[in-house]
């Protein structure tokens, strides 16, 4: 029985392991495509092509699901083939874990980037040179949420 | 005004932290009519600082200090700077109904 529930704990981490891994490769790629562009600001934003709105798109949908599933699903699932008793836990017991742990820089940052993805979420409508400041963070955003997800791969032993 | 006295501390400490020591922060919105139940928090943070991309750095600086502090809710908030170009009416708005916290 506890074997079994080793077993479930190191298959989920390793699915929210693949999850991750698939949406920073699509992110990374829409990277790629708007180099070029880079750093927007809000008239390059403004003139972008329709192909470069499709990577900006899939950029934002990339970055957001990436961080999401990074702190819902694999963070836990590490801590629990860590052996770590943080499962009934508030989410920032886990990050100070994972910090003091040295999987996690800084959990500061670790909600900077969080609070990137909430601006494609919601918030006042400030214009193209604001969207554009959210969408240059991200891109930057992107190779930090890498290595984190780098470091939680070397903890978990894949 | 709905908002507790923790609330007000950690706002008020975490935009002098992200803002600087003389910024000040206004709630308005939903949350200063007591007659009203949940909702947004909707934050105006006046501050002397300036420049698009410093504005940006305090704002996620501020709400990440926020977060870890109260916990994940719904925080919008809006920065009147000396050389902000956009104001939208939501600005005026604010400034004309916000309590200072």
């Amino acid at each position: 029985m506890i074997s079994t529930n080793i077993e479930i704990n190191e298959l989920r981490f390793h699915d929210a392991w693949q999850e991750c891994c698939t949406h920073l490769i699509h992110a990374r790629h829409a990277l790629k495509s708007l180099t070029v562009h880079l750093p927007l600001d809000g008239q390059k934003l403004a003139l972008l092509d329709l192909e470069s709105i499709q990577d900006v798109d899939q950029l934002v949908l990339r970055y957001s699901k990436l961080q999401d599933s990074m702190g819902s699903k694999l963070f836990p699932a590490l801590l629990k083939v860590l052996m770590e008793p943080l499962e009934d836990s508030p989410m920032l017991d886990k990050l100070n874990r994972l910090e003091k742990m040295g999987i996690l820089p800084s959990v500061q940052r670790w909600q900077e980037l969080r609070e990137i993805r909430n601006k494609f979420a919601h918030d006042y409508p400030e214009g193209d040179d604001m969207k554009a400041m959210v969408l240059n963070a991200a891109c930057s955003g992107i190779e930090e949420l890498a290595e984190v997800l780098d470091s939680v791969g070397k903890a978990g032993g894949v | 005004m709905r908002i507790t006295e923790t609330e007000r501390r950690v706002l008020c400490d975490a935009a002098r932290e992200a803002f600087g020591a003389d910024s000040t922060v206004f709630l308005f919105g939903s949350r200063i009519d007591d007659s009203r139940r949940g909702g947004d928090i909707d934050l105006l943070v006046k501050t002397d600082k300036t420049g698009q991309a410093v504005i940006f750095e305090a704002q996620i600086r501020f709400l990440a200090k926020v977060k870890l502090a109260l916990g994940e809710q719904k925080i919008d908030v809006l920065v009147d700077y000396p050389d902000r170009k956009s104001r939208p009416e939501i600005l005026r708005i604010a400034k004309a109904s916000g309590v200072q916290l």
